[in-house]
């Protein structure tokens, strides 16, 4: 009788621990959702910035005027990362030309991609198995006329209770041929996390 | 036949009981920043504790020559503006204080010495701990990350 009790005891344990198991659940989610998971440079910062820069930059009456008759070449340096996090700037300003382009005003030059260019040229030119009468010749290529380039920086404060993180990005196009900055603006962002006491 | 016994004995002692201390950075948190440089690697070697040790007895032959007008930062302290011989010393010092109890425990910090020319032409001659989330390469883009708590770190740019 005992060794029956003790079995269906045992057998209830299970269940119940098989009930409180772990689970890994995979959901796909909002990929423009507001991500709030800590105070770090996240998703939405990255969208935050990037739109709000190219709104601000296709609504300039500067870059107005410059693309009224023609499509501008812009080439984008690397934005420079002056805070203490590792952030994928270059994610960034792949937004931001992506933008750029869709909006149909601008035209760019990659620069992380002339490696890869010249190689696919020195093939159609040296390989032997190009129509050099049809292979695309070396000296042909046009060369950007504006620079986009930009400076993303923090300012952290914090104690026990609370943090506060305010980041700062700087976008600034220059006229190559000139030397001048002919748009700059520049966008933030405040987070704070504080410990919040609850009580009922 | 004894000896021999004996002579595996210590080598399993010192393999049981050898660690490696790593200390991987987190670099995805916001923390203040005074300033940061941005340069390239231009060598990279790995040392550990005992080089240290032994280049102290050698009254700082060649860490300390080699570090003289540069930054060395890392976990334990240090920072620009520092004795070198002196930041070298709390590098010791901090691995030496993981080894608490007097057991045969010994301790091996793995550190990267980083030789890194900044924008400006200057070079600065870095010690951080290794970091196998980052490896260092020559050529490497790298930012000189000065903390707000007097330390050095160095980033990959990507």
């Amino acid at each position: 009788m005992n060794k029956i009790v003790l079995a269906t005891t045992l057998s209830i344990a299970l269940v119940a621990l098989g009930g409180c198991t772990n689970k890994s659940v995979v959901r796909y989610g909002d990929a423009s959702a507001v991500e709030t998971t800590n105070i770090n440079f996240g998703s939405t910062d990255l969208q935050k910035v990037a739109g709000q820069m190219t709104d601000s930059l296709l609504l300039s009456p500067v870059v107005g005027t410059l693309t009224a008759n023609t499509r501008p070449i812009l080439f984008v340096e690397s934005i420079k990362n002056k805070t203490s996090e590792h952030i994928d700037t270059e994610s960034i300003t792949d937004s931001i030309s992506t933008k750029l382009l869709r909006s149909g005003k601008f035209r760019f030059v990659d620069m992380g991609r002339v490696s890869a260019a010249r190689e696919q040229l020195e093939f159609q030119q040296n390989s032997g198995m190009v129509d050099t009468s049809k292979a695309i010749a070396f000296g042909q290529q046009v060369g950007a006329q504006y620079m986009l380039y930009g400076n993303l920086a923090s300012i952290v404060k914090s104690n026990k209770d609370k943090a506060d993180v305010y980041y700062k990005f700087t976008l600034r196009l220059m006229d190559l041929k000139s030397g001048l900055v002919e748009w700059a603006d520049e966008t933030e962002i405040r987070k704070t996390k504080e410990k919040e006491f609850v009580s009922w | 036949m004894k000896l021999i016994s004996l002579k595996i004995l210590s080598l399993f002692s010192l393999l049981f009981f050898t660690s490696s201390a790593f200390a991987d950075y987190d670099r995805n948190k916001a923390v203040p920043v005074e300033k940061v440089l941005f340069g390239t690697v231009i060598s990279v070697r790995n040392i550990n504790q005992e080089e240290l040790i032994r280049d102290r007895n050698n009254g700082w032959h060649t860490f300390g020559g080699a570090l003289i007008g540069g930054v060395i930062g890392n976990q334990f302290g240090g920072g620009s503006g520092k004795d070198v011989a002196t930041i070298l010393g709390a590098i010791i010092g901090g691995s030496m204080a993981n080894n608490r109890h007097n057991q045969p425990k010994k301790v091996i910090t793995r550190l990267v010495e980083l030789m890194i020319k900044v924008e400006g032409g200057e070079q600065f001659m870095v010690i951080q701990d290794f970091d196998k989330q980052m490896i260092f390469h020559s050529n490497d883009k790298v930012r000189m990350i000065y903390l707000a708590n007097s330390t050095v770190r160095i980033d990959k740019q990507r």
